[in-house]
């Protein structure tokens, strides 16, 4: 499906908002613990129309179905202790871990502070986070703000000499690149379309050094003059200034095409165009990595409050999720607050029924930064998000 | 000779949705709207651009799920059965409507479509799109490409190299008996690479895939021709980026051609806007109304107010986006082929089910373009992205990034709080079918064992499929994308529990397979 892709022009502007960008502790059942925001008109997503059967309100037969077809539940957890971690995009990392709740009891009961932790490291190098986890806890969304570095990540707890327990590993994951490499070297090889991978292994697999793969060891006989039993015509060299004028062809179109509303990836492209100098080395690498960014840095965020009071014993809805509401009939909701435009219902019914009021809440949230902001961090809660 | 070429190319996939437990059944109607309104459209261009002999050259991904479905004898009768509906309710507006010349010529004008469609579907192609499709790919204008066995996310089962197999070799065994022959290509489920995946498609002999624009730009090292080139990737496998462009004139609700005021509105449709009396027979079992495929309105303007649909404006329109997408990619390939010296390809995928289904318009757009381009210049040509590596075998070799076409550029879409609960069910059922298939792939045969074995494997498939998780980021329907997860785990679980404990229960392995099947001749022993 088709993803990158704005509203039809029949509705109004870009309606869905960034995802929010989680660092609470999450439950591994369904229900995500932070309320979705319902942004209006419908989501952007032209590839999403070939599931839409229904201007609004979609229900399903799944709702009605009978009990005899009831599978029954997924499990909460299958208790394996293991640690999955993945790069989700170049500036954040996921991980979830499988252990029951009654596992991660036990290992607080171990730890001589009674905590657990789940640790990220550079492997080999440095710990760039800790966080504080709860038996209730089950996943967890980290902002590491490094592309193009492998992460590893291990749960566990710390002993008494200072020394870390470990409960589990992950394995390794690498963030991927946000900008143009500045490796220009060009190697080039002849693959002909004709000859089977099978074929052309078979006919190098003796000339081929540990490790090297298909296309390297073609490129070295190439360069070396293997015979070969198909033409192989190398062009060795790009005339010099090629590769930026394609990005500068690319990175002045996507200049063009921000102005009038546009995708994220693309203007993350074009910010990471932009940074390009007429060397075409991105200037964040020639001053170092990152260096810059940590000498003098900012970063800001936003959350959302919602409060308000009815009387006690009153149902409170808000964004289609009935709150439970203070002994004084006062209620809060609390949001994380991502770019993007929200519509947010709030609907109270009287403790006999009879009477409703409502009122629907808009909000309006565009970053703009300069180099060197980065979101802040949202703190972990106790509890999380959105209960009142 | 051309100064370069532009290669389109559309990832047909709907998820394998099919309830024989219920006699209608709302969420097949994804299946049955995309044939009306992209399948059929699309092979009627098609057979025309033949019989004009029109050069042309299309590239469609054509899904395991969706040619599952298309070759299914019950979604066939069903597709049958709702079209005769559709034509019934069609008669009837051509009565409601004859004082009323304008909503009269719209209703003639769907009535026409619908008996069309029927007789494409019944009379000429005997009920086989699948084979409908192979005959122009035989006929050397249509290159169809396969995708991951069910639409599987890969990089987020990276840690499972069985599951990743798996997905990429039945869906190239699926595609050998759909097509007759290998697949030489492949559509990366939402375009979602990670480094290494070529591994993989090398052992399939897969000799391509796309990219989105930022999986090449950001290669390692630098792709010399940014996206207007392939490039080889280390185990040989070549990497086409997709071209911003020409893909956002498409996509895009601001400049995109999809917007435009005199096509036709997707929303206003009969099924919400007539008496409900009347409608009552053509929505829902249950009462509830949906969409009949029926819309008399233009898109207008961003306005409530909607004008009535003239077909014959919206055709004019889609002449004339045909002629600006040409001419765009004449000037854009003038200058690349000058700023490169060798001859750029142009990549524009999209989604086909935005032809036909949600741009209406599209398929007509698509038939415009290929004659125009056919005739009208010679800047360039049209193109498969294995032709173009038939001519040009040599490329540069770089490693391309982790990307993939969903919004953000990677598994944000995924991978996030309405969904990312998924994953440890999806992985703990992934680890259990390896043992499954490591402790059985030698024992001598047992058919019972087997079949459990099979649809086991097939019920993971199906959990895998990328569609649920997508469905609940995007919050439509997401009831079902829920359900469907939970019930292939909860039927995979049981599955394993019962073979496990050497106590297959036959009746209900049964009504698995009578509910799914899919990928008849799975092999399980692909995840040993």
């Amino acid at each position: 499906m088709a993803k990158k892709s704005p509203a039809p022009k029949s509705y109004a502007k870009k309606p869905v908002a960034k995802t929010p960008a989680k660092t609470k502790p999450q439950r591994a059942k369904s229900a995500p613990s932070s309320p979705r925001l319902r942004s209006v008109p419908l989501p952007a997503d032209n590839s999403a129309h070939k599931f839409v059967l229904q201007p609004f309100s979609p229900t399903s037969q799944v709702d009605q179905t009978p009990a005899f077809e009831f599978l029954g539940e997924l499990p909460e957890s299958y208790g394996t202790r293991r640690l999955f971690l993945a790069a989700r995009d170049p500036r954040w990392l996921y991980a979830y871990w499988d252990f029951t709740w009654q596992q991660l009891r036990d290992a607080e009961q171990e730890a001589p502070d009674g905590k657990i932790f789940l640790q990220i490291f550079i492997p080999g190098q440095e710990r760039v986070q800790q966080i504080h986890i709860f038996p209730g806890s089950r996943e967890w969304y980290l902002p590491v703000h490094r592309p193009a570095t492998t992460f590893q990540a291990e749960l566990g707890y710390y002993r008494r000499d200072g020394s870390f327990h470990q409960l589990a590993l992950s394995g390794e994951t690498q963030t991927p690149r946000d900008n143009p490499s500045p490796d220009q070297e060009v190697e080039f090889v002849t693959i002909p379309f004709h000859y089977s991978f099978r074929q052309l292994l078979d006919l190098i697999q003796s000339q081929m050094k540990p490790g090297e793969s298909l296309a390297k060891a073609l490129a070295r006989l190439q360069r070396e003059g293997y015979p070969l039993p198909f033409a192989y015509a190398l062009r060795r060299f790009v005339p010099s200034g090629v590769s930026d004028r394609i990005l500068e062809y690319l990175g002045g179109d996507l200049v063009r095409r921000i102005r009038v509303g546009s995708l994220e990836i693309t203007e993350t492209l074009r910010r990471r165009l932009l940074e390009l100098g007429s060397s075409g080395i991105p200037s964040s690498l020639s001053s170092g990595p990152r260096g810059q960014d940590r000498s003098f840095a900012m970063h800001v965020n936003a959350e959302l409050i919602i409060y308000g009071g009815t009387v006690p014993g009153a149902k409170v809805s808000v964004d289609g999720k009935e709150i439970h509401l203070r002994p004084d009939g006062t209620f809060s909701y609390h949001f994380t607050f991502p770019d993007g435009r929200f519509h947010i219902p709030i609907h109270a019914t009287a403790p006999d029924g009879e009477e409703k009021r409502s009122a629907l809440l808009s909000f309006l949230r565009l970053t703009d930064t300069t180099p060197g902001v980065d979101p802040t961090r949202q703190p972990p809660l106790p509890e999380p998000f959105g209960r009142s | 000779m051309p100064l370069g070429y532009v290669a389109p190319v559309l990832h047909a996939h709907l998820p394998f949705v099919r309830h024989p437990e219920y006699p209608e059944f709302l969420e097949e109607d994804w299946f049955y709207e995309a044939i009306t309104e992209t399948y059929l459209p699309l092979l009627d261009m098609m057979e025309g651009l033949v019989r004009d002999a029109v050069p042309f050259r299309l590239t469609m991904s054509m899904t395991p799920p969706l040619c599952a479905m298309m070759r299914d004898p019950l979604l066939q009768d069903r597709y049958v059965h709702g079209l005769e509906k559709l034509i019934e309710l069609a008669g009837k507006e051509l009565d409601r409507t004859k004082h009323d010349p304008v909503f009269h010529d719209l209703a003639r004008f769907y009535h026409d479509r619908l008996h069309h469609c029927r007789t494409m579907f019944c009379d000429r192609y005997h009920r086989n799109l699948v084979g409908a499709f192979r005959k122009f790919q035989d006929a050397g204008v249509l290159e169809i490409i396969t995708c991951g066995a069910t639409h599987g996310f890969l990089p987020l089962m990276r840690e499972f190299p069985q599951a990743v197999r798996a997905q990429i070799q039945v869906a190239r065994n699926d595609y050998r008996s759909c097509f007759g022959r290998d697949p030489r290509g492949i559509w990366l489920p939402e375009c979602a690479y990670y480094p290494g995946l070529e591994n993989y498609l090398q052992e399939s002999e897969i000799r391509w895939f796309i990219l989105d624009a930022h999986g090449l730009l950001y290669a390692e090292p630098r792709p010399a021709y940014g996206v207007f080139a392939p490039v080889f990737t280390p185990a040989g496998p070549a990497a086409f980026g997709r071209d911003i462009e020409s893909s956002k004139q498409v996509w895009s609700a601001e400049e995109g051609y999809p917007g435009d005021g005199d096509y036709r509105d997707f929303y206003r449709d009969c099924g919400f806007d007539l008496e409900y009396d009347y409608i009552r027979p053509y929505i829902q079992p249950n009462g509830l109304r949906k969409f009949t495929g029926l819309k008399y309105y233009r898109i207008t303007g961003r306005t409530p107010h909607k004008e009535p649909y003239r077909p014959w404006v919206a055709r004019e329109r889609a002449a004339s986006h045909a002629a600006n997408f040409m001419f765009n990619r004449e000037k854009q390939i003038e200058h690349l082929r000058g700023v490169m010296g060798v001859e750029p390809i142009v990549l524009c995928p999209y989604d086909a089910e935005l032809y036909g289904h949600w741009w209406y318009e599209g398929p007509m757009f698509l038939d415009f373009l290929f004659r125009k381009s056919a005739f009208d210049q010679r800047t360039f040509e049209m193109i498969t992205p294995s032709e173009f590596l038939t001519r040009h075998d040599t490329h540069q070799i770089s490693q391309p990034s982790a990307s993939s076409w969903g919004n953000e550029g990677h598994w944000s879409v995924w991978l996030e709080g309405s969904n990312a609960w998924i994953y440890p069910h999806l992985h703990m059922a992934t680890v259990r079918m390896i043992e499954l298939a490591g402790k059985f792939k030698n024992n001598n045969p047992h058919p019972l064992r087997d079949r459990a074995l099979r649809q086991a494997a097939r019920e993971l498939l199906l959990a895998q499929s990328s569609d649920w998780a997508f469905i609940m980021k995007t919050g439509t329907m997401v009831p079902y994308a829920v359900k469907r997860t939970k019930d292939h785990l909860l039927r995979f679980n049981r599955l394993s529990d019962q073979i496990v404990a050497d106590r297959v229960e036959e009746s209900f392995l049964g009504n698995c397979e009578w509910r799914n099947p899919i990928f008849l001749d799975l092999d399980w022993r692909v995840y040993a």
